[in-house]
């Protein structure tokens, strides 16, 4: 009496063969995340530097989760920056290393003012979470100089 | 970055803890064993999502954890030394009717297990109607009876 199942071998042989090319997108899918395409990572730090004034920051973040911006603030300018307000509006707990000792908004910026020692560059840590999925855009300016960045939120 | 190194982390480490605590313990679960593994399940999932409660976060998470699977698969399929370090190989419990003391003492089970087994997948009703009994790999006991002879 022959074997009572239900099987097909042409379907199953063309299933395993997705099922490796499955498994390739899987890799490279994770390779991606560990070199930081999806978040932090090698690939997503980056700097932008116009004179003299530098920021580094990540390229990918995640929705709700920890972020940071450094900016290296030349030595002998006075210690202040600007964020275009419509960045702060997508971006929750803002905190800021060293503390601001003032903060006003002017020009769409919200400004900040920093007790640094101004005869040696001064780095000033951004900390916040985004607010919003997708793409984010922002500007830093001091002195007379604006940087642009974007960034873009994974849900 | 972080979600690919903590999720293989955690594979890692739960794979060395549940391999060396004995197979008996995740095989067949006592109502304990059961609560154990839902406790070591919500420790495991803190260390696995940490404070990234982002969908992108658990995606790459479980996408890692199953690569791993099938690059672990991949390699017991191909070695069989990784086979027998990652799944263990199958215990004789008795052999041709005769206790396998050793084995029964050293694998954490005991003849009320044999023939709890016995009982419940053959209906058996005596040790001495169990030809072999072999701790399988992955926890279950196999009973192989002595060839009964119906007289009709």
């Amino acid at each position: 009496m022959p074997l009572e199942i239900n099987d097909d071998i042409t379907f199953q042989k063309k299933f395993w063969h997705i099922e490796r090319v499955f498994w390739g997108i899987l890799l490279l899918f994770t390779l991606a995340a560990l070199f930081g395409v999806f978040g932090k990572g090698p690939v997503s730090e980056t700097s932008h530097r116009q004179e003299n004034l530098n920021i580094t920051f990540n390229r990918f973040l995640r929705y709700g989760n920890n972020s940071k911006i450094e900016i290296i603030l030349p030595p002998g300018s006075r210690p202040v920056i600007g964020i275009a307000k419509e960045f702060i509006d997508k971006i929750d707990s803002v905190s800021f290393t060293p503390a601001p000792e003032r903060i006003y908004y002017a020009n769409n910026q919200i400004r900040y003012i920093f007790m640094v020692d101004e005869r040696q560059p001064s780095e000033i840590v951004v900390s916040f979470k985004p607010t919003a999925r997708g793409l984010l855009k922002g500007t830093i300016e001091h002195n007379g100089i604006y940087i642009n960045f974007s960034q873009f939120v994974y849900p | 970055m972080e979600s690919v190194i903590r999720a293989v982390s955690v594979y890692i480490f739960l794979l060395i803890l549940i391999r060396f605590s004995g197979r008996r313990t995740m095989g067949q679960m006592t109502s304990f064993d059961f609560i154990l593994l839902l406790i070591i399940s919500e420790a495991a999932s803190t260390g696995l999502t940490g404070e990234d409660n982002s969908i992108t976060n658990s995606i790459i998470v479980i996408s890692t954890l199953i690569l791993i699977d099938i690059i672990f698969s991949i390699f017991k399929s191909k070695w069989s030394v990784f086979d027998k370090a990652i799944d263990g190989v199958p215990t004789v419990l008795i052999y041709d009717g005769k206790i396998q003391k050793e084995n029964i003492a050293r694998s954490r089970t005991d003849l009320e297990d044999i023939l709890d087994t016995a009982r419940a997948d053959k209906g058996l009703e005596k040790l001495e109607q169990i030809k072999y009994a072999i701790l399988e790999k992955n926890g279950h006991i196999s009973i192989i009876p002595y060839e009964q002879n119906v007289s009709a």
